[in-house]
């Protein structure tokens, strides 16, 4: 009787340790303590040597885990351009995500290039945290050609020659 | 420094090398290769392969070894861009005036439907007459073969330019090829940079090939021109992945970069007709920024 009383008393603490854990689980952000705004914003500015790099290739995949840190080249002594690296949290419908940003300025402080990178899992977050990567290029500059060094050719959609300019000459001097 | 430059497939070609001279044996090899390239698969000759059945009634039909090759990645591709990329489509440039007499005359008659067809291994069924354009995707092939031809040869260091599409190994003391990207639209104008190191490069927009209202990308679930994307490049292991790549993004207008960055192993940036840059995450070269 009394190992009965035991099993009894055992089952209705698991049943009610279970279903905090559900609750918690279903609804992660309804405790006022979790929904107190997280700032766990990490800046890490490095110097970075002589010529300014490209930003970092990342994985096609979403990173597995919430902050993948950004890392960069061994720092020499004589660095001048900066890489900046900001992973931040912010907070969606499906929970807390994470974002990353990478800028490469020059010795001057000109921003060279500029990536944010995904680090969300939630397949509705990669589409939003996607959707703001590809506009995060926003200031875009175009450089004459003559101003650039150091370049073997141009990639360029193809121009086609003879019969294709030709045929469409005359047909604007029909026009 | 070696150069060869030549006009093929309806551009400027220059190939470079950096350790042998372009002879007059490998010129010749090149050149010949691409005129029967020319002649199996450009919708212009009356008798290519891809003309081959613009006459031929509903039926399964053998096709050749590497036509079969074309066809199936082009097949792949129209099921990734759930059917907006379509060699069949060429039907529709016709009709836009977009022939092989270079008329740029549009058809007053109804708006044609593209025929339908499928590949399994050299066997091609059709719904009927049936012309292929394999305009997109060709020119990439072709720049790998020509750097097959190299590498067979004994070259090592080189670059293949087929009128801004390029392939480049690297040069002789091993560092890469620098390629300046062009702005569409905007002829001198650079956006960016990106270095070449064995991979291949494709680049692709609407604002160069253009006739009247038309250009030479058609979307087939329209059967119009796509409006939405302005240009793109890709930075693949081959010309033709590259190549493949921006086929699908020039013709399929809210394409899923992602998925095809992922199913051709490249790397991307799709440039919108409002000028928005859609760099991929792992694009490697610089992008010209505002300080």
């Amino acid at each position: 009787m009394a190992i009965s009383k035991k099993a009894s008393f055992l089952l209705i603490l698991l049943v009610g340790v279970v279903g905090i854990i559900m609750k918690f689980l279903l609804n992660p952000f309804s405790s006022k303590e979790a929904a107190k705004p997280v700032d766990n914003t990490e800046i890490v500015v490095e110097d970075v040597p002589g010529e300014v790099p490209t930003p970092i290739p990342t994985p096609t995949e979403p990173a597995p885990t919430p902050v993948a840190k950004v890392t960069s080249p061994e720092i020499p002594a004589k660095a001048t351009a900066k890489k900046i690296s900001l992973n931040t949290s912010y907070k969606s419908p499906a929970g807390m995500e994470d974002v990353g940003f990478v800028l490469n300025m020059d010795a001057s402080g000109v921003v060279s290039s500029a990536e944010a990178i995904i680090h969300a899992t939630n397949r509705e977050s990669v589409k939003y945290q996607t959707s703001f990567r590809d506009n995060f290029n926003a200031a875009i500059v175009g450089k004459k050609l003559s101003d650039l060094s150091s370049v073997d050719r141009v990639g360029k959609a193809s121009l086609t020659t003879g019969a294709f300019n030709a045929s469409l000459s005359k047909l604007k001097a029909q026009i | 420094m070696e150069m060869f430059s030549f006009k093929a497939l309806g551009t400027e070609w220059t190939l470079i090398s950096d350790d042998q001279v372009f002879d007059e044996s490998i010129q010749k090899s090149i050149l010949e290769k691409i005129a029967f390239f020319e002649e199996r698969f450009s919708r212009f000759k009356d008798t290519s392969e891809v003309n081959a059945f613009h006459q031929s009634l509903s039926g399964t039909y053998q096709v050749s070894d590497e036509f079969a090759v074309l066809l199936s990645r082009a097949d792949q591709l129209r099921t990734l861009t759930a059917g907006h990329y379509d060699p069949a489509s060429a039907v529709i440039l016709e009709h836009m005036g977009y022939d092989k007499e270079y008329g740029f005359t549009p058809s007053q008659k109804a708006l044609p439907s593209i025929p339908l067809w499928s590949i399994k291994d050299q066997e091609i069924q059709i719904s009927g007459p049936i012309t292929f354009d394999l305009g997109g995707i060709g020119k990439g092939y072709c720049i790998d073969m020509v750097a097959g031809i190299l590498a067979a040869a004994g070259y090592e260091h080189y670059l293949i330019d087929g009128g801004g599409d390029m392939y480049a190994t690297t040069k002789a003391d091993g560092s890469p090829y620098n390629i300046a990207l062009e702005w569409p639209s905007r002829p001198g104008t650079i956006y960016g940079t990106v270095r070449l190191c064995n991979q291949g490069l494709a680049v692709s927009d609407t604002a160069t090939r253009r006739f009247g209202e038309h250009h030479h990308i058609v979307d087939a679930e329209t059967g119009a021109n796509t409006k939405i994307v302005l240009g793109s490049v890709a930075l693949g292991a081959t010309a033709w992945d590259a190549d493949c790549a921006t086929a699908a993004f020039m013709q399929w207008p809210h394409c899923d970069q992602i998925e095809v960055e992922k199913m051709l192993r490249i790397t991307s940036i799709i440039i919108t007709q409002k000028e928005e840059f859609l760099v991929g995450k792992s694009w490697p070269g610089e992008i010209f920024t505002e300080a």
